[in-house]
């Protein structure tokens, strides 16, 4: 096949400033416990400063936690819900619910807890 | 904060009884004057204005001396809606003696409050924060002798008196030995320390230790339900208290409804054997998750015993509000209901002069949101 040869302009690649960067914006912090937990239902009361915010008191599906949380979601554990944005490329609203752990009682704590209060309860005499 | 209503802060005169019940949908208080310008208070909340106890800026607003005048602080049980900010008023209150259910004094309370000193961290506190400030605060009075020895409310145990102007009992009704034992038991179980993550203290349930008073004031008598509820074991709840021949010597004019108007907390007994007929009744709303006490079936049964029922406030949470429309957005879509904690809030007032005939009626008076039952049951139809 003859003739003349046919240009192809090859598109340039815009150059940007590099990939873009992940990040997470956080609009809401609460923080606070599971109140009482029905079958596919937990309650929490959480609080974001009590003394500049009201507390609120919200009910949500237990599939709003992961499984291993699920079962940590005892009447009194500690919770945190955060809302936010994560943006990695386009933009996703965010809601994550996740039970806080926090490391059982050593016996050193034990002791110096009961101490503490023995010595708290000791000089109180009821009538 | 002062609550709507052209009287709130005219204080009663010497010779009048007054029984105040404050509630804003998640907490109560109770405030008593003994006339001649002395007073209790039973159990405490917050104003969800001003953050402070109740009883603190009710006594402000009606100009009482707390510090001289309130003699006796009752705590009837320790869940959050009943005790929040009772330290402060006792605090306040150098000359009151506190009263505490007979629970509290046991070795497994104890552990419960050991595990306290390292759960503070935790957002939220705990009923039995109060109690440990209560404690922090008795230890402080301590070296003044003078002051009143705490007491230990148990079964038909007169708590506090007063002998003349006129003459005032103070005395409970519960919790029953059997009670105090288990409720004891109930605390042993949770054992903060065995377990796997460190959690608030949960509430006891069901509320047996829970301290129900007869106030007596001259020839009138005012019943005071706290959250004790009906058990089919007669040592327990209300049956206990039914079952004391004291009980049956009783004629109360008026009665602070338990357990927010629960029907588990509903004895009919009650009503025909320790109250007079039609006496006055109120309680406060309980709003928490999907249960809104007392609700209308509630009070159309309350309302089947005496037309003189009343509210601090219908049991409807505040809506939840954000000012980042996201956060309002995303809060109200994840969760399946979402409410403000405490809720609308009102004071029930009755007064009485001392010398009235025990068949005279109490003058009341609501503010704030505070309604008559009948109103509530027919705004909900």
């Amino acid at each position: 096949m003859g003739g003349r040869p046919i240009e192809v302009k090859i598109p340039r690649v815009k150059q940007f400033g590099g990939q873009p960067k992940e990040r997470y914006i956080l609009l809401k912090k609460y923080q606070g416990f599971v109140c009482s937990q029905g079958e596919t239902t937990f309650t929490a009361r959480l609080f974001e400063n009590a003394s500049e915010h009201p507390v609120i008191e919200a009910e949500f599906d237990l599939e709003e936690l992961s499984e291993t949380d699920r079962e940590l979601a005892v009447e009194g554990a500690a919770l945190v819900w955060t809302i936010g944005y994560h943006e990695n490329g386009p933009r996703k609203r965010e809601s994550l619910i996740y039970i806080r752990r926090r490391p059982g009682w050593t016996e050193e704590e034990s002791k110096e807890a009961k101490a503490d209060t023995e010595a708290l309860t000791s000089g109180i005499t009821w009538k | 904060m002062a609550l709507l209503g052209n009287n709130w802060g005219t204080p009663p005169a010497p010779e009048e009884l007054e029984v105040s019940i404050f509630g804003p949908g998640f907490g109560e208080c109770v405030i008593i004057h003994f006339g001649n310008a002395q007073w209790g208070v039973v159990d405490s909340c917050l104003d969800p204005t001003s953050k402070r106890p109740a009883a603190l800026d009710y006594f402000q607003a009606i100009r009482v001396d707390v510090e001289q005048s309130v003699l006796c602080v009752v705590a009837t049980h320790w869940h959050d809606d009943h005790i929040d900010g009772i330290s402060s008023v006792f605090e306040a209150a150098k000359r009151a003696t506190i009263i505490c259910t007979a629970a509290v004094a046991t070795e497994q309370f104890n552990t419960i409050l050991a595990s306290w000193s390292a759960m503070q961290s935790l957002p939220g506190g705990s009923g039995v924060d109060e109690l440990h400030k209560i404690l922090v605060e008795l230890r402080a009075r301590k070296p003044n002798s003078r002051l009143p020895t705490p007491v230990l409310a148990s079964a038909s145990k007169t708590l506090w008196q007063r002998t003349e102007n006129p003459p005032v009992i103070v005395k409970s009704l519960s919790p029953s030995d059997a009670a105090v034992i288990a409720a004891t038991a109930r605390l042993a179980n949770f054992a903060p320390m065995a377990s796997k993550i460190r959690r608030r203290i949960p509430d006891v349930k069901p509320n047996d230790s829970s301290v129900v008073l007869c106030v007596t004031l001259g020839p009138h008598k005012v019943l005071l339900g706290a959250d004790l509820e009906v058990r089919s074991d007669p040592a327990l709840g209300w049956k206990a208290i039914l079952e004391s021949p004291l009980t049956a010597e009783a004629e109360q004019q008026g009665f602070k409804i338990p357990h927010h108007g629960s029907q588990n907390a509903h004895s009919a007994d009650v009503w025909t054997q320790m109250l007079r007929r039609s006496p006055w009744a109120a309680t406060t709303p309980f709003v928490s998750g999907s249960v809104k006490l007392p609700d209308v079936e509630d009070c159309r049964r309350i309302l089947r015993h005496t037309p003189h029922a009343y509210l601090t406030a219908p049991p409807r949470p505040s809506k939840f509000r954000d000012p980042n429309r996201t956060v309002e957005k995303t809060v109200n879509e994840v969760a399946r209901s979402v409410h403000v904690l405490p809720g609308r809030y009102g004071h029930v007032r009755m007064r009485k002069n001392v010398a009235a005939n025990v068949d005279a009626p109490w003058n009341f008076e609501l503010f704030g949101s505070a309604v008559t039952m009948q109103d509530f049951v027919n705004l909900s139809q």
